[in-house]
């Protein structure tokens, strides 16, 4: 395991917390959807997006967003409206771009990023630029028309694309079976002749070596590469009311997480749905919570 | 020269030399090269041009992406109401890019399908749907004077828009030049004059929208068979929020013509007239399109009815 992607995990869970206690007082007008759980991947792709090439993210962005050391104070400022902001306040959390971090488009809507990104890798084509363009997008996309029309253009003109889908096996409170048929996203890549690349486990190490993997594959064939990540988005939490007195489940979607804390190493759920606790067991226990401790030592200004 | 093939040779000219440029859409440079459109258009350097698969919503998308990479891009559509399908990227993308500056230009350059017997589809011929809707301005080419301007000029300029033509103009001769350009009557930040002079007669002006100029030329005609003789001006662009210099020019008139042969509200002849006021003395009258048996929504001629006879007695028999 790298010592710097641990610590980079713990950091990203850390600052989402901060994020989330700002939230349950309030602090924010904007809607601004945790990425509890997603941190693997976010890291792993953020480690293989070189200087020349860009990331295109979409209205769950923030764990992306939040792997730049530097910005941490500004996401917050933008997420408060402030002009000192990232991009001073005009983008708030869903459309949040970063284009000194290589972001140049955030898009809140769904399967939208999809062609911006397509034709942002055709222009890298047409300057003969040597970059990747990578996309993040999610299992509701998926079912959206513009997910399939990207994959062909992108096939088509054997553009220098990674298309990443985080499944989380939900859309706003509603699981994907109760919403439509499977779709076997390895057999949709397979009848485009795509590259398809599945994810799973939340191991950050395994994970940025396997998108480094693909990285080299989409340069050497150029031939775009979709990669599907399982993952769970943690925060749920049970309802209890009049109507649900025995209490109703309610997966995690936007807003705070009533129920996560700092606790526990900041370990949301003890099972491998946790990067946190994958990663406690990779590097054991005493080294976990001394990184834990130097992390959270870096954020006393936003815990006092 | 007819008004395709002009335009045709505008474009082949325009982008023989450019570089970093992309041309696509669904069947151009290819088989009927769109009516002609597209046809014999060759690019250098490192520029492309791409027969595209037909998924509209993403080639919308794909032009923003190339925008944004700092690419010109323009995307050739047979039929204006293909774009409908790419409404999220003309709305919510570019209201997320616009407020950022652009390095390249976006173009959306499209056929609006008015030439007859298309059915439902067809309805939509009205350039000013689109802007009003997604905030964009667009426009449309009916003569020489458009054509050069806005190929020229226009289509290279960092941003979005949208530039029609009408295919029910595509085998006609080109229409008239202008006969002047104050340079007054150019707005700001490049955009094309926010109308255009035809001729220069005092008794009456006639003011066209959307593709209405050669209905324009018709009633200019036939009220000069009366020994009347009139100005005809030409809107040809949208998103038009200060009318002063147009009815700087009105108000020197008795009597107003607006024709506008959309097929949807005009939100433009509206805004004119109100801008009138009370100007002039003996009247504003409009030529718009009726919907009569609903026949814009089923295969029909898509000629704009109109009797001479009338519009002369309207003008200057009832006052």
């Amino acid at each position: 395991m790298h010592k710097r992607l641990g610590e980079k995990l713990i950091n990203n869970r850390i600052k989402q917390l901060i994020v989330n206690e700002m939230y349950n007082t309030k602090k924010f007008k904007v809607p601004i959807h945790l990425a509890l759980g997603h941190e693997a991947i976010a890291i792993a792709i953020t480690e293989n997006v070189s200087s020349l090439d860009s990331l295109v993210l979409s209205h769950r962005n923030i764990h992306y967003n939040l792997c730049q050391e530097a910005h941490f104070k500004t996401i917050i400022d933008e997420y408060l409206g402030k002009a000192s902001g990232l991009v001073q306040g005009t983008a708030g959390s869903m459309n949040l771009f970063n284009s000194d971090a290589n972001i140049p488009y955030t898009s809140s809507i769904l399967g939208n990023n999809l062609s911006v990104a397509t034709g942002m890798a055709l222009a890298s084509k047409v300057k003969s630029k040597k970059c990747v363009t990578f996309v993040v997008t999610g299992d509701g996309a998926m079912e959206e028309g513009a997910f399939y029309e990207a994959l062909v253009f992108a096939k088509t003109y054997s553009l220098k694309l990674i298309i990443l889908v985080e499944n989380n096996h939900w859309s706003l409170a509603t699981r994907i079976e109760e919403r439509r048929c499977e779709i076997d996203l390895s057999i949709m890549c397979q009848s485009l002749g795509i590259n398809y690349v599945p994810l799973s486990g939340n191991d950050v190490n395994f994970y940025t070596d396997e998108i480094a993997k693909a990285k080299r594959q989409v340069v050497t064939e150029n031939n775009p590469v979709v990669i599907e990540c399982e993952l769970h988005s943690l925060g749920d939490w049970i309802m209890t009311n009049e109507a649900n007195p025995n209490g109703k489940y309610i997966n995690y979607h936007a807003g705070p997480a009533p129920e996560v804390n700092f606790e526990n190493g900041a370990i949301i759920h003890e099972s491998k749905n946790d990067p946190l606790f994958v990663l406690k067991r990779a590097i054991g226990e005493e080294r976990f919570e001394q990184t834990y401790r130097e992390q959270m030592s870096n954020f006393f200004e936003y815990l006092v | 020269m007819n008004y395709i093939n002009y335009i045709n040779d505008l474009l082949k000219k325009e982008f023989s030399d450019k570089t970093d440029t992309v041309l696509f859409g669904q069947n151009i440079g290819t088989g009927s090269c769109l009516s002609g459109l597209t046809r014999g258009i060759e690019l250098q350097h490192n520029s492309t041009l791409l027969n595209t698969p037909n998924c509209e919503n993403t080639l919308v998308g794909v032009g923003m992406g190339l925008m944004l990479g700092g690419v010109n891009a323009t995307y050739f559509v047979k039929q204006l109401d293909f774009t409908i399908l790419g409404l999220d990227q003309m709305l919510n993308t570019y209201n997320l890019l616009r407020i950022r500056e652009q390095n390249a230009a976006f173009n959306i350059f499209a056929i609006v399908v008015d030439s007859g017997y298309e059915g439902g589809q067809a309805s939509f011929n009205n350039v000013q749907g689109m802007s009003a809707l997604c905030d964009i301005p667009c426009y449309s080419i009916q003569s020489k004077q458009d054509a050069d301007y806005i190929i020229q000029d226009l289509m290279p300029t960092p941003g979005f828009r949208i530039i029609c033509v009408s295919q029910r103009m595509f085998r006609e001769t080109l229409i008239r030049d202008a006969i002047e350009l104050p340079t007054d009557m150019l707005s700001v930040d490049r955009m094309p004059p926010q109308f255009t002079r035809y001729s220069n007669g005092a008794d009456a002006a006639i003011v066209c929208f959307n593709f209405s100029l050669p209905y324009g030329i018709e009633i200019e005609n036939y009220l000069q068979s009366k020994s009347k003789a009139s100005s005809l001006f030409s809107v040809n662009c949208t998103q038009i929020s200060d009318w002063s210099s147009l009815t700087n020019e009105l108000i020197n008139f008795e009597r107003v013509l607006l024709i506008d042969d959309s097929k949807s509200p005009s939100i433009s002849i509206n805004d004119l007239k109100a801008n009138l006021k009370d100007q002039p003395a003996k009247g504003v009258f409009k030529l718009v399109r009726q919907n009569k048996n609903n026949d814009w929504y089923k295969p029909s001629s898509e000629v704009f009815e109109y009797d001479l006879d009338n519009i002369y007695q309207d003008l200057f028999d009832s006052q």
